[in-house]
C-alpha cells in the first residue's frame, strides 16, 4: 500500500471575488508514504498544516489543487477537487459522459476510511454510546462487521489495551487517559493499516503517555502499521521516530530520517522545533565542558551516557 | 469550515448609519414599523418603502446581499398575495379599459391527463436543474391553469372562475408593501449592527427602567455568549462530523432510523462539550468576580453624537407628521 500526494494545495475557504486573496493552508505538497511498518511523525508550529495534511488522507477534505492517491493490490483511490461532494473516488473512465457527473461509489469511502484509521487531537468528544464496549463496537458495525465478530474485534483491541476492565463502564466517566485510549480503541477496532494520530499524547501523565507510545510501538512490530503521528514533542520524535515531515506555513521544509533533522540548525529555528532534551543536554556539556570531539545527536539516556563517558575518557588521555 | 464566521447579517461598512448609537436605530425602526400599521392609504406606504430604500442605498449595504435577506421570506409573501387575490371578494371586478379580469376555467380529463405529464416533467427535470427546481414548478403550475382556460374539451368535471376584486388588489398591496418594508427595515437594523451592539443596545435602552435593569443585564450577558459560542459549537460540530466519518458514520447514507442513529453520534458528544464548555465558562467568569445583576462598567461606552439627534428629531417629526395627517385625512 502507498500514499502519493501530487501538487496538493488546500485552502478551507476560496473566496468567490479575485481581488480577495486564497489564504493556502497547504501549498503543492509532494508526499510518497510507502506503507511498511515505521513510526512517521509530521511536525511543525501550530497553523502549519499538520492536522489539514492528515485530514485529506482520510478523505475528510479533499483538496483544492492536486490529488491524493491511495494505492493497495486490491483498490486504488484518487482524491480530486471535482470529486468533492459526490464522495467518490473512482476512475475518470467510468463517467457518463452524457452527464459529465461522476458516478457515486459511496461505498468505497468507507472502505478508505476502514484503511486508514485517523484518532483526532481530542478523540473523546467522539464518544457517545452508553458503554466503551460499545462506543469501540461503534466503528467495525459501520463497516458492516457482524455483532460477534466486532464484539470479539473489540474484547481482543481492550486486551492489547489494557481497558478490558472498563468496558461496562459508561465512557463519560473515566479520565482523559483512560477516554483517549478508549478513542483510539475505536479505532483500532475496525484494524486499520495505517493509523494517523493527531498529537496523541497531549494533556497525557508522563506514566500515560510513554504506555501509549509504547503500545504504539508495538502496534507496529506485532501487527505490521503504519503509524503517523502529529506531534510538537521533540522527546518523542527523538524516542520513536523513524521519518520526520517538517511543515511550515503548508509548505514541507524537511523529510528524512531524525538523525539528519536535528543536525540542521536553519530548519530547527526557522521552523520553530526544539531539540530533543538528552540532545539539548548533551549540548550544553558539550559547551560547558569544552568538549568538541562529543557526538551531541544521541536518542536515548544510555546512548549519551556511553558518549559522554568515551569522550571524557579520551579527554583525559590527551 | 469558515473560521472567520460571524452569526448575523452583519456586512462591514463605514457609512452613516452605522455610525449610529444602536439604541437610536433601534427605536427609529420600531417606530417606524409602527407607522407602517398606521398608514393604510397606499400611496403613503409606496413612499414609506421608497423612503427605506433611499435609506438602504445610503447605508450602502451590498444590494444583492440586501436582496438575498428577501429570499427565506418570499414564499410567505407568494402564498399571502394568492390567498388575498383569491378569497377576498369585496368590492368590483378589476376591469382593465374593457377587459374584466375574470378567468373561467374548465377541469376536463385532458387537462387533469396533461397535469399528470407536468407532474412527471417537473420530477424527471427536477432532478438534474436542481436550483431552479422552485421556478420549474411555479412555470409549469401557470401552464397547467392556462391550458385549463383555453382547453373545452368534454368530458368535464368541474367548471370555476376566479375573479380579481378591487378590495382584493388593494389589500394585497398593501399587504406586500408592508412586509417589504418590515423586512427591509429589519435588514437594515441586521446588516449595519453587530450583534455584540444590538445586545448592548437593548441593555441601554432598557437601563432607566430600573426594575428591569438587573434582568435586562443578565439577558444581555446570556445573549452576548450564546451568539459568541455558536461560532464555536459550529466547529466543534464539524470536529465531531469528522471525527465520526473517520470511523465510518455516513450521514447521507441510509434509511430514516439509520440517519436518527448516525445523528446520535453527534448529538450526544454536542451536548456534552457544551455542557462542559458553559460550566467551566460559568466558573471562570465567577473566579473573575462576575455576580449576575450586579452593576457592571462598560468597555464601550454608548454615546448618542449630533447624527443621533437628528435621527431622533426627524423621528419625531415624521411620527407626529403621520399621526395628525391620520386624524385630519384619515389616510
Amino acid at each position: 500500500m502507498a500514499i502519493h500526494l501530487s501538487e496538493v494545495s488546500f485552502a478551507y475557504d476560496v473566496p468567490k471575488r479575485r481581488k480577495y486573496p486564497i489564504v493556502w493552508s497547504l501549498k503543492d505538497i509532494h508526499l510518497q508514504i510507502e506503507l511498511k511498518d515505521e513510526m512517521i511523525a509530521f511536525v511543525g508550529h501550530t497553523g502549519s498544516g499538520k492536522s489539514t495534511l492528515v485530514q485529506l488522507l482520510n478523505a475528510l477534505l479533499y483538496p483544492t489543487k492536486g490529488r491524493v492517491e491511495i494505492k493497495d493490490q486490491k483498490e486504488s483511490f484518487l482524491l480530486e477537487k471535482k470529486f468533492k461532494h459526490q464522495e467518490q473516488i473512482e476512475e475518470t473512465k467510468k463517467y457518463r459522459k452524457w452527464l459529465r457527473k461522476p458516478i457515486p461509489v459511496k461505498f468505497k469511502l468507507k472502505s478508505l476510511r476502514k484503511k486508514i484509521g485517523l484518532v483526532f487531537q481530542f478523540p473523546e468528544y467522539q464518544i457517545f454510546e452508553e458503554t466503551v464496549l460499545k462506543d469501540i463496537m461503534f466503528g467495525p458495525k459501520n463497516f458492516s462487521v457482524s455483532s460477534e465478530d466486532a464484539l470479539k474485534r473489540a474484547q481482543e483491541i481492550a486486551n492489547i489495551m489494557g481497558i478490558t476492565d472498563l468496558l461496562d463502564q459508561s465512557p463519560f466517566t473515566l479520565s482523559g487517559g483512560q477516554m483517549r485510549k478508549v478513542a483510539i480503541a475505536g479505532i483500532l477496532a475496525s484494524n486499520p493499516d495505517v493509523l494517523i494520530l493527531d498529537e496523541p499524547t497531549v494533556g497525557l501523565d508522563p506514566k500515560t503517555k510513554a504506555d501509549l507510545l509504547q503500545f504504539l510501538v508495538e502496534l507496529k512490530n506485532k501487527f505490521h502499521k503504519t503509524i503517523i503521528l502529529i506531534t510538537h514533542d521533540m522527546d518523542v520524535v527523538a524516542q520513536y521516530i523513524e521519518r520526520v515531515i517538517v511543515l511550515k506555513q503548508g509548505n514541507i521544509m524537511y523529510d528524512g530520517s531524525k538523525v539528519d533533522l536535528f543536525k540542521q540548525k536553519d530548519i530547527i529555528e526557522s521552523c520553530h522545533l526544539d531539540y530533543p532534551t538528552i540532545v539539548s543536554m548533551m549540548m550544553y556539556v558539550q559547551e560547558k565542558l569544552n568538549l568538541p570531539s562529543l557526538n551531541v545527536y544521541q536518542y536515548h539516556i544510555d546512548d549519551a551516557m556511553r558518549e559522554l563517558e568515551r569522550c571524557l575518557g579520551d579527554h583525559h588521555e590527551s | 469550515m469558515n473560521h472567520k464566521m460571524v452569526f448575523g447579517q452583519y456586512v462591514d461598512g463605514s457609512s452613516w448609519i452605522y455610525r449610529l448609537d444602536p439604541r437610536t436605530k433601534m427605536i427609529v425602526l420600531f417606530f417606524m414599523m409602527i407607522s407602517l400599521f398606521i398608514v393604510s392609504n397606499l400611496f403613503v406606504l409606496l413612499g414609506i418603502l421608497c423612503f427605506i430604500f433611499i435609506l438602504v442605498l445610503s447605508a450602502r449595504i451590498p444590494l444583492n446581499q440586501f436582496l438575498q435577506s428577501f429570499k427565506a421570506m418570499s414564499l410567505l409573501l407568494f402564498f399571502t398575495l394568492i390567498f388575498q387575490i383569491l378569497f377576498n371578494h369585496e368590492g368590483k371586478v378589476i376591469e382593465i379599459g374593457s377587459y374584466e379580469l375574470s378567468f373561467s376555467f374548465d377541469l376536463t380529463l385532458l387537462s387533469i391527463f396533461i397535469g399528470v405529464i407536468l407532474l412527471f416533467i417537473y420530477f424527471v427535470l427536477g432532478k438534474w436543474i436542481h436550483k431552479f427546481r422552485f421556478t420549474l414548478l411555479f412555470v409549469l403550475l401557470v401552464l397547467f391553469f392556462y391550458l385549463q382556460t383555453i382547453l373545452h374539451v368534454k368530458p368535464s368535471f368541474v367548471q370555476y372562475t376566479i375573479s380579481i376584486y378591487t378590495h382584493a388588489f388593494y389589500s394585497a398591496s398593501r399587504v406586500f408593501l408592508r412586509i417589504v418594508s418590515l423586512l427591509s427595515l429589519s435588514a437594515l437594523l441586521t446588516f449595519t449592527t453587530k450583534p455584540t451592539d444590538l445586545n448592548s443596545g437593548i441593555e441601554g435602552i432598557f437601563y432607566p427602567l430600573k426594575f428591569l435593569r438587573r434582568y435586562m443585564s443578565i439577558f444581555a450577558m446570556m445573549m452576548s455568549i450564546a451568539l459568541r459560542f455558536i461560532p464555536t459549537l459550529f466547529n466543534e460540530s464539524q470536529k465531531i462530523l469528522k471525527a465520526q466519518a473517520s470511523r465510518g458514520a455516513d450521514f447521507h447514507e441510509g434509511n430514516l432510523k439509520q440517519k436518527t442513529s448516525q445523528m446520535i453520534s453527534l448529538l450526544i458528544p454536542m451536548f456534552v462539550i457544551s455542557y462542559k464548555r458553559a460550566e467551566e465558562l460559568a466558573n471562570a467568569m465567577e473566579a473573575r468576580g462576575y455576580i449576575p445583576g450586579e452593576e457592571r462598567t462598560s468597555l464601550h461606552i454608548l454615546k448618542f453624537h449630533l447624527m443621533d439627534g437628528i435621527s431622533f428629531l426627524f423621528l419625531f417629526f415624521f411620527f407626529s407628521g403621520l399621526i395628525v395627517s391620520k386624524i385630519i385625512w384619515g389616510i
